[in-house]
């Protein structure tokens, strides 16, 4: 009941957000007319946009002027939940009431969860490691879930660090 | 074992005033030089069970047989195209609000409901797993709870642990305390840029988007930075706008020209629905 109601609360908001999705550029950026594309002039930090589709490492971006075009996805910080968050608040308060797990096994007070305090504190619950075992499944079970999307195995370089 | 013999040494001379019993003090010198050779396979598992149990003792398991068996049909996918495919790799979801997910040696990794309810598709659901499993394959875990519990028998030689003959329960108690401090603490911020590097590797090689976990890292930067649910893996991790940086720079080039992935947004709206309904 709780995680449905959490959801519920999380989907709201999520309806608050997308309808004002935008961002800010966090350094000068340069402006592709397509993703991997030429670069067509530049756009200056701070610069509010509107960000639309992604595809693979890059968004759509609209600025004021006209100024349209693709940036890497690592050039916008998309905008905060500031507004949603004091509602989400509210309703998380409402929410902040002790609790025991569906389980049976511990009970976490309020909806703030997990933290270094439960972890320190806790006692090892080696029952729940064991029903972890139940729901293994085998590779082939794995491997008719990925045809079925289908996902296919692909060939990737690994990657370098770049600080 | 060099290392070994100077801790206890070390620690012994730190405590002068204590009488030690010889066979006593080979029992615990034992239990320390074990601690210092590189783990069996049996033995990460050993670990990796006590390191799991902590966590599930801090929170429960989600009561949903379906979404468990989902998120370890994701997970395994994913961890067949790592090179340790045959370890017994399981899944499991928290059920808990925060905002987080877990690895622990020999292959058990953990989500929260509070992370899994704010993902848009599959292939964040990826790139979050992706990143737990490059931290087992990577040994993160194993050799940080190792080291604090090479310290933790050191102090031990030191004190109370020579009353006790048993090297296993002290061993066993040493390698739970060093799980409550890693899971408390985090690992070094170096392991989880790595992890980042190598799950998005793991997670393209799956066929799902590779960008999964930078839209997850987004969507986490956008949040407010003290809202409580946050508040364990803002203190364990390096902050979302570094890690999206780092990431686009590693990935940009190597996985721009590739085309073909997945999102899976349908299959995960349906197999949540089971969570927050149709």
């Amino acid at each position: 009941m709780r995680t449905l109601l959490l959801a519920l609360g999380l989907c709201f908001m999520a309806t608050i957000v997308a309808a004002s999705e935008g961002g800010t550029l966090i350094a000068n950026t340069p402006l592709y007319d397509r993703p991997n594309g030429e670069v067509k002039g530049s756009l200056l930090a701070n610069t509010l946009v509107e960000v639309g589709e992604r595809q693979g490492g890059w968004y759509a971006v609209s600025a004021s002027g006209g100024r349209q075009g693709w940036v890497r996805i690592g050039s916008v910080r998309l905008a905060g939940e500031a507004e949603s968050e004091s509602m989400l608040s509210g309703f998380l308060s409402w929410l902040n009431q002790p609790r025991s797990s569906a389980t049976g096994n511990s009970t976490t007070a309020g909806i703030r969860g997990l933290d270094a305090g439960d972890i320190n504190a806790a006692a090892a619950n080696y029952d729940a490691v064991e029903r972890m075992e139940r729901w293994r499944v085998t590779p082939a079970a794995a491997r008719r879930h990925a045809e079925m999307l289908p996902l296919r195995e692909r060939s990737v370089p690994p990657l370098a660090d770049r600080k | 074992m060099r290392n070994s013999v100077i801790i206890l040494l070390f620690t012994l001379s730190l405590s002068a005033c204590n009488t030690f019993d010889l066979e006593q003090l080979g029992t615990v010198s034992t239990t320390l030089q074990r601690a210092f050779v590189p783990a069996t396979a049996s033995e990460e598992q050993e670990i990796g069970r006590e390191a799991a149990a902590i966590l599930l003792g801090a929170a429960p398991l989600l009561d949903n047989p379906k979404i468990q068996a989902y998120v370890n049909r994701v997970g395994l996918w994913i961890a067949l195209q790592s090179e340790r495919p045959d370890i017994p790799w399981r899944f499991a979801v928290l059920d808990d609000p925060d905002i987080n997910a877990f690895a622990a040696p020999g292959g058990y990794i953990f989500i929260t409901t509070g992370l899994l309810l704010r993902l848009q598709n599959e292939a964040e659901l990826a790139g979050v797993l992706a990143h737990e499993i490059a931290h087992v394959i990577a040994s993160h875990h194993l050799d940080a709870i190792r080291k604090e519990a090479r310290l933790s028998l050191a102090g031990m030689a030191a004190g109370a642990a020579l009353r006790e003959k048993g090297q296993d329960p002290e061993q066993l108690k040493a390698l739970a305390g060093g799980a409550r401090l890693i899971y408390s603490r985090g690992l070094e911020r170096s392991d989880e840029y790595e992890a980042d590097r190598l799950g998005v590797v793991l997670a393209a090689k799956a066929g799902y988007d590779p960008y999964g976990l930078v839209s997850v890292l987004q969507a986490l930067e956008r949040m407010n930075p003290q809202a409580s649910e946050l508040g364990l893996l803002m203190k364990t991790h390096p902050r979302p706008q570094d890690r999206i940086a780092r990431l686009d720079r590693s990935m940009r080039g190597p996985l721009d020209g590739m085309s073909g992935f997945q999102l899976g947004e349908a299959r995960f709206r349906q197999q949540l629905s089971e969570l927050v309904g149709p």
